[in-house]
């Protein structure tokens, strides 16, 4: 994979999470274009790669996600990352069953990726708060939480059909091993 | 547990652990780097942001900025009058109930603040899925300072900045979130939207996971629906008292406690629509 359209493209995809994409709001969920990259990579990088694409980017989300802890400011670094990992994890499992340039591929591993990372992402905030003077991000339950983030894998799934289209324009910029066999 | 060039390797699982261990740090420990190290990775991205969000405005403009503009001018000095008249009331409710106690009035007087508008732009915001907080494009050489509150339209209350501001720019909580915590405020009646805070209603609420304010009051009390909140919570800045937090949405019956009511405030503002806010900044010296 190439490190420099990676690189761009989370840029861009950060850049657009944290401004324009408020404009597709749905059900009161954003869609996530780093969502989408990151199931984008986990389907067509080399497997190595793939694990570390979506760590990195699972850590840049955190890095954009600040929550306020007891009156102060902090970005955790580590629950979307460790999140985004065990969600490459699930489609690096499955991609040699699918149709990895088709969209509709790209809509499910999206999916897949960001319930797991989810789950994770709540796990890890809810250890959080058992810990002494631990607190949560959220107001009312864990379950109320992890509802709203399977709307928002919902909604970023169904965003990630256009991207993904968009994004396989760009394929031999990649450098993945299918657009390496290609050439 | 795939092997070799299949698994991800020693190094790759290390580093899953860490970023395990991390988010299970104290705050204490995460602040003093991680805050630095968003902020760095921020200042590239940080200017196309801007743009962009000035795009999403333009795409889906605020409700306000179709108003007529002379009117609206005027509303907004009208209420935001009837604010600074309602905080100092309150302040005066205050003092007046202290001067009551034996103390020395020289003790209790804090002393008026004085108070710069600063008139921010929102730059972007948090991401995921529950992105609430907002990022001004102000900071310690704008005079911002943690909990200077965020108003629009003259009174109507948006949030406060959490933590300690950077040198040009701050993140803003708004009240929806569950930062916010516990909210004192007071209910004017609709119909008397000027009625002294001693004849309102006291009330706590809190953020609940839709973004609505929420809390409990006497049955007795005399809450409905369309009724104005106003804020009168000593752990916020003296500037942001008697401001407008929103409206009284639903009263209902409380299941728990029959002699009380649930009522559901709803947030003046949506703030996934505002371009600007105004940062009402203590001046000091």
């Amino acid at each position: 994979m190439s490190w420099s359209a990676f690189i761009l493209t989370a840029a861009i995809a950060l850049t657009m999470d944290a401004s324009i994409m408020q404009v597709f709001e749905f059900m009161g969920a954003t869609p996530s274009l780093v969502g989408c990259l990151a199931a984008f990579v986990a389907l067509h990088a080399e497997r190595r790669v793939a694990w570390w694409g979506c760590l990195m980017l699972g850590l840049l989300f955190d890095l954009s996600s600040p929550v306020s802890i007891a009156g102060a400011l902090v970005f955790v670094p580590g629950p979307y990352a460790a999140g985004f990992a065990l969600g490459a994890a699930a489609v690096l499992s499955v991609r040699a069953e699918v149709m990895r340039r088709s969209m509709l591929a790209a809509a499910f591993a999206t999916l897949a990726l960001l319930i797991l990372a989810s789950l994770v992402w709540t796990m890890l905030w809810t250890l959080r708060g058992w810990l002494p003077a631990g607190e949560v991000p959220w107001a009312g339950s864990a379950a109320g939480e992890l509802f709203r983030k399977m709307v928002w894998s919902c909604v970023t799934a169904i965003a990630s059909l256009p991207v993904a289209w968009l994004l396989g324009r760009t394929f031999h910029y990649w450098d993945f091993p299918a657009s390496r066999r290609r050439r | 547990m795939m092997r070799g060039s299949q698994g991800p390797g020693k190094i790759f699982i290390v580093a899953v652990t860490a970023a395990v261990a991390l988010s299970l740090l104290p705050v204490s420990l995460l602040r003093p780097w991680t805050n630095d190290l968003s902020a760095l990775l921020w200042i590239p991205l940080r200017p196309p942001a801007h743009g962009l969000t000035a795009l999403r405005h333009w795409l889906r403009p605020p409700r306000d900025e179709t108003a007529v503009r002379d009117s609206q001018l005027l509303l907004e000095d009208r209420d935001r009058f009837r604010a600074l008249w309602h905080g100092e009331r309150l302040r005066a409710e205050e003092l007046s109930q202290r001067l009551a106690q034996v103390e020395r009035a020289s003790k209790l007087d804090r002393g008026g603040v004085p108070v710069e508008p600063v008139m921010v732009s929102i730059t972007g915001r948090g991401a995921g899925s529950s992105e609430r907080f907002l990022a001004l494009n102000a900071g310690i050489r704008d005079g911002v300072q943690k909990g200077d509150p965020a108003v629009i339209g003259g009174d109507l209350l948006i949030g406060r900045v959490v933590d300690d501001p950077a040198e040009t720019s701050c993140w803003l909580a708004p009240l929806g979130d569950a930062s916010t915590g516990r909210l004192d405020v007071y209910i004017a009646p609709a119909d008397r939207p000027e009625a002294p805070p001693s004849e309102g209603v006291i009330a706590q609420l809190r953020p609940d996971a839709r973004g609505m304010l929420v809390g409990e009051v006497d049955s007795t009390g005399r809450v409905d629906v369309g009724d104005i909140v106003r804020l009168a919570d000593p752990t916020w800045k003296r500037a942001a008292q008697g401001m407008r937090v929103g409206v009284v949405r639903a009263v209902r019956a409380s299941d728990r406690n029959p002699l009380r009511k649930v009522m559901e405030v709803e947030c003046g503002a949506e703030t996934d629509r505002l371009r600007q806010v105004t940062l009402k900044v203590e001046v000091n010296g």
